[in-house]
């Protein structure tokens, strides 16, 4: 007998989930319909557990590339890590919404981070928490161009603020 | 003192998000109390007399306390612009809110008034909320010389949206929780909205957007906060179509909680 190895990916909701997966997988707001809107401002939470993370930026993707020129664009992201283990902000993966970025049509891009560890503990968005996202090239040349800000903040996953 | 009044006041004006400052300035002397007072109480939040949170942030104020400051100094209701109303869940209290009850009708500068509960993401129940307060917060609603503009709502559901009707100078409204819409009558002449606001739907009744027809078709905010993405899906082409022509600025929040995955690796042998 060969043993081979080979993944088995099985995907289930977490027990938080009681909307079928269908309608949470395909969340589309289409802006297409809103010719005068200026300045758009959209909140997401990323969380992160040792089994593994939930990524809400391709929803961001499909929002933005159904938006026309814009002032202002603020995407606040709060991501949250729930777990035992010596956590890493940095494993995020920022590539797809950086190359959205890059070519949005937005005259300024604002990115609001508030890191957390469980419900209370924040910690500060920075080049040394999250290094793959400062130190890329398009953050720093949209920042270079003045088109892009990146603040810490500091507000809950189920905050309004 | 040497430097005018009016300086004084400026710079207290860049302090107003900071209340323990200000008080302490209102303390050194009392040409600086009188100064500061417009922006100490300018943006308050009051809370249920046998709450169990503490008032020790320069701007927080058990019910009675603050109605004992109005009484004895007047003038203070005056520059009140902005009040949070927090009542407390403990279920021991009957009755919760009786004491905000007699401050509402003295607050006539208010621009913006809350109502929430003291817990975080729990909110308060309309229906437990004595009889007195909910008289006083309709009241305070509808009067017609009030400077009143913004009104947020976070209750667990059940806040009647017909208390809006007769609003005749509320422009944005925030409402956390699904309205009642019982006795739901569109007026033949009801408010035009600026801003709204909806946060934490659980349903979409046919009659909320009978009701918003007639009032956002020149909102120019508009705020989202759905966790439920089939309300998301029915609501947005819906509530966009009806404010296409005016709306500048949207606020949306992505939920994406309810799918969070996680994925297994097994073994399988051949």
């Amino acid at each position: 007998m060969i043993l081979i190895v080979q993944p088995v990916v099985r995907v289930r909701s977490d027990a938080d989930g009681c909307y079928p997966e269908e309608a949470t997988s395909g969340i589309q707001v289409d802006l297409s319909s809103l010719p005068h809107l200026k300045h758009l401002t959209i909140r997401a939470n990323k969380f992160i557990s040792d089994k593994g993370s939930d990524c809400p930026f391709p929803a961001i993707v499909r929002v933005l590339h159904s938006t026309l020129y814009l002032d202002s664009l603020t995407l606040k992201v709060c991501i949250c890590y729930y777990g035992y283990k010596k956590i890493h902000f940095n494993t995020v993966d920022w590539s797809p919404l950086l190359s959205l970025l890059s070519s949005c049509r937005s005259r300024h891009i604002g990115l609001r981070l508030s890191l957390n560890i469980g419900y209370s503990r924040h910690v500060e968005a920075s080049a040394d928490t999250l290094p793959r996202l400062y130190r890329s090239e398009i953050v720093a040349d949209m920042m270079a161009k003045g088109i892009l800000d990146i603040r810490s903040e500091n507000y809950s996953v189920h905050g309004f603020e | 003192m040497a430097v005018p009044p009016e300086i004084i006041s400026h710079i207290f004006s860049y302090l107003q998000s900071d209340p323990i400052i200000l008080e302490i300035c209102s303390r050194a002397h009392p040409i600086l109390s009188r100064i500061a007072e417009p922006f100490r109480y300018a943006d308050i939040v009051v809370l249920d007399n046998m709450s169990d949170m503490d008032d020790k942030d320069g701007r927080t104020y058990f019910a009675a306390k603050l109605h004992t400051l109005l009484t004895e100094h007047p003038h203070i209701a005056n520059y009140v612009r902005r009040l949070e109303i927090r009542v407390s869940l403990n279920k021991s209290i009957d009755g919760a809110g009786v004491g905000f009850a007699p401050i509402l009708p003295m607050l006539m500068q208010l621009d913006r008034i809350s109502l929430t509960s003291e817990i975080e993401d729990s909110h308060p129940i309309i229906e437990n909320l004595s009889a007195e307060f909910r008289e006083a917060f309709k009241n305070r609603l509808l009067s017609p010389t009030s400077a009143l503009n913004e009104v947020a709502i976070f209750s667990n559901s059940n806040f009647p949206l017909r208390i809006f009707d007769d609003c005749t100078t509320v422009k944005s409204i925030l409402l956390c929780g699904s309205p009642n819409y019982n006795d739901l009558v569109v007026p033949s002449n009801p408010p035009i909205l600026d801003s709204l606001a909806l946060h934490d739907w659980i349903c979409i009744d046919p009659l909320f957007l009978a009701w918003a027809r007639e009032r956002i078709q020149s909102l120019r905010s508009l705020s989202l906060h759905l966790r439920n993405p089939i309300i998301v899906h029915k609501l947005c082409p819906e509530l966009f179509g009806m404010c296409s022509s005016s709306l500048t600025n949207l606020r949306l929040h992505i939920f994406s909680r309810c799918k969070f995955r996680s994925v297994c690796f097994t073994f399988a042998t051949e």
